[in-house]
C-alpha cells in the first residue's frame, strides 16, 4: 500500500568543501542554471549547486509505517534545466558524509506524522544516534515530538539530552517539566470532610450546574459564575481546605 | 503505615482513601466519570480521572488562580485531547491527593494548560488527572460499591 507524499526541505548551505566532496571539483558559473519546481538552489560563494530532498512515499511495510527518503544533489550542465538526466546526482548513501540527514529526516517525519499518528516520527527518532547529537538538536527534537504527540519520545529525549548536556538551560528545563511523576508523602493531613463536600456536590449538582461553588466540608460558602468571581468573594483559598470547583 | 489494601506479601497497596463523585464530564456526554478531590499548588478542587490522557490537564482558570508562570513552561505544545487539537503549555505542578483517611500523597507532575488565547474555549470542562505524567507512578483502585478512591505510592 502506497500513500503519495512529497515535500521539499531546505538543505544546509553548501561549502566549497561540500561541493568538492560531491563532484570532485567546483562547477563553473557557466554550468549553473536557475532552479524551479521542487528543486532548491543552494548558493556557495561564487559557485552554486542544486540539491533536493524528497520524501517520496509513505510505505506500509511489515505492518509498520515507514517513510522512504530520497535525497539527491546535483549540478546542471551548461544551458540546461535540472533533471536527473542532465545532472550529476548522488543519492542518500553517497551524501551521508556531506549532509546531516538525520534531523532533516526527523523533520520530514514530523511533517508526515501530523498530530494523530506519531509512528513515522517515533521510527525516525529511533534511527538516530542521539549520543552523537548536539544539545540544540535535542531541544529541537523535543519540540517536534510534542508537536506530533510523541509524548514518551519527548520525555526520553529531554532526559537524555539533559544528562548529556547538564549545563544546557533549555534542556534542563524540558527535562524538569517532562520527567516522570515523583510521588512522596504529603504534609496535608487527612481530611474527613472530603466525603461531606462530595456528598454536597452530588446532591446539589443540578441546582448549581454551570456555576462555581466554594465549600468548607458540606457548607456552601459562595456561588459565582467564574472562579475569578468566586475568589473575589472568599479570598485566596490556597492551603485552607476550602474546595472551589465548577459544576460542569 | 496505614494500609487499606495490601498485596499478598503484606506490602501496602493503598495508604489513603477518599470519596469520589461520579457523573458525566459535561452536558454533552452520557457516560459517567470519577472525579476526585485534588489540590493544585494548594488550591483544592475536583478533577476527573482520565487514564487516556498523556498528562494532567489543568483547567485554564485553575492555572491562572494558582499563578502558573508561562516563563517556566514549555510552549507551544499541541495535544489531541477529547477530540480537539489543543494548543497550550506544559508546566511542572505539585498536586496533593487528599486522603479522607490515611496518608495524602504529593505528586510532582507534568500538566498541560490549554492556551485560551489560541481561539478555543475550555467551556465547562474540568481539570483531568492523566495516566501519563501522574497516575503511572502511583497505585490506585476504585470501589464502585462505596464510591471510594484508594491510592498509595509505588514502593
Amino acid at each position: 500500500m502506497m500513500m503519495p507524499f512529497n515535500t521539499t526541505k531546505q538543505l544546509p548551505r553548501l561549502t566549497d568543501q561540500d561541493i568538492r566532496l560531491l563532484f570532485g571539483a567546483e562547477p563553473t558559473p557557466a554550468e549553473l542554471t536557475p532552479t524551479s519546481g521542487s528543486y532548491i538552489e543552494v548558493p556557495s560563494g561564487q559557485s552554486a549547486t542544486l540539491a533536493r530532498v524528497s520524501v517520496s512515499d509513505l510505505i506500509f511495510r511489515h505492518g509498520r509505517k515507514e517513510i522512504d527518503i530520497e535525497v539527491k544533489a546535483g549540478r546542471t550542465e551548461p544551458g540546461r534545466g535540472y533533471s536527473q538526466e542532465h545532472a550529476t546526482e548522488r543519492t542518500s548513501a553517497d551524501l551521508a558524509d556531506v549532509f546531516d540527514f538525520e534531523i532533516t529526516i526527523l523533520e520530514a517525519a514530523a511533517e508526515v506524522s501530523g498530530t494523530e499518528d506519531a509512528s513515522a516520527f517515533v521510527h525516525a527518532s529511533s534511527e538516530i544516534d542521539w549520543e552523537a547529537r548536539p544539545a540544540g538538536d535535542f531541544a529541537h527534537a523535543v519540540r517536534l515530538a510534542l508537536h506530533v504527540g510523541a509524548h514518551l519520545v519527548a520525555r526520553e529525549l529531554a532526559m537524555k539530552g539533559s544528562n548529556l548536556y547538564p549545563a544546557d538551560v533549555e534542556l534542563r528545563k524540558m527535562a524538569q517539566i517532562l520527567a516522570p511523576a515523583e510521588v512522596t508523602a504529603s504534609e496535608t493531613p487527612p481530611d474527613p470532610t472530603v466525603s461531606t463536600a462530595v456528598a454536597w456536590l452530588e446532591i446539589n449538582w443540578n441546582d448549581y450546574k454551570g456555576r462555581w461553588v466554594a465549600l468548607r466540608g458540606g457548607e456552601l460558602l459562595a456561588v459565582a459564575d467564574s472562579l475569578d468571581e468566586l475568589i473575589a468573594q472568599v479570598g485566596d483559598v490556597r492551603h485552607t481546605g476550602i474546595l472551589v470547583t465548577s459544576l460542569w | 503505615v496505614v494500609a487499606f489494601l495490601s498485596l499478598a506479601d503484606g506490602e501496602p497497596f493503598a495508604t489513603g482513601k477518599a470519596a469520589y463523585a461520579y457523573g458525566p464530564v459535561s452536558e454533552r456526554e452520557q457516560s459517567s466519570r470519577i472525579s476526585i478531590t485534588i489540590e493544585f499548588e494548594g488550591l483544592r478542587s475536583q478533577a476527573v480521572l482520565d487514564t487516556a490522557a498523556p498528562y494532567v490537564v489543568c483547567a485554564p482558570s485553575i492555572a491562572e488562580a494558582v499563578g502558573l508562570d508561562p516563563a517556566n513552561a514549555i510552549e507551544p505544545v499541541h495535544l489531541l485531547f477529547r477530540g480537539i487539537a489543543w494548543r497550550g503549555l506544559l508546566h511542572r505542578v505539585t498536586l496533593d491527593f487528599i486522603a479522607e483517611e490515611g496518608l495524602s500523597l504529593r505528586v510532582s507532575a507534568t500538566a498541560f494548560v490549554p492556551d485560551m488565547t489560541a481561539g478555543e474555549s475550555w467551556r465547562d470542562l474540568p481539570s483531568f488527572i492523566g495516566m501519563g505524567g501522574c497516575l503511572e507512578r502511583m497505585r490506585f483502585g476504585v470501589d464502585p460499591g462505596s464510591d471510594t478512591f484508594y491510592f498509595g505510592p509505588l514502593s
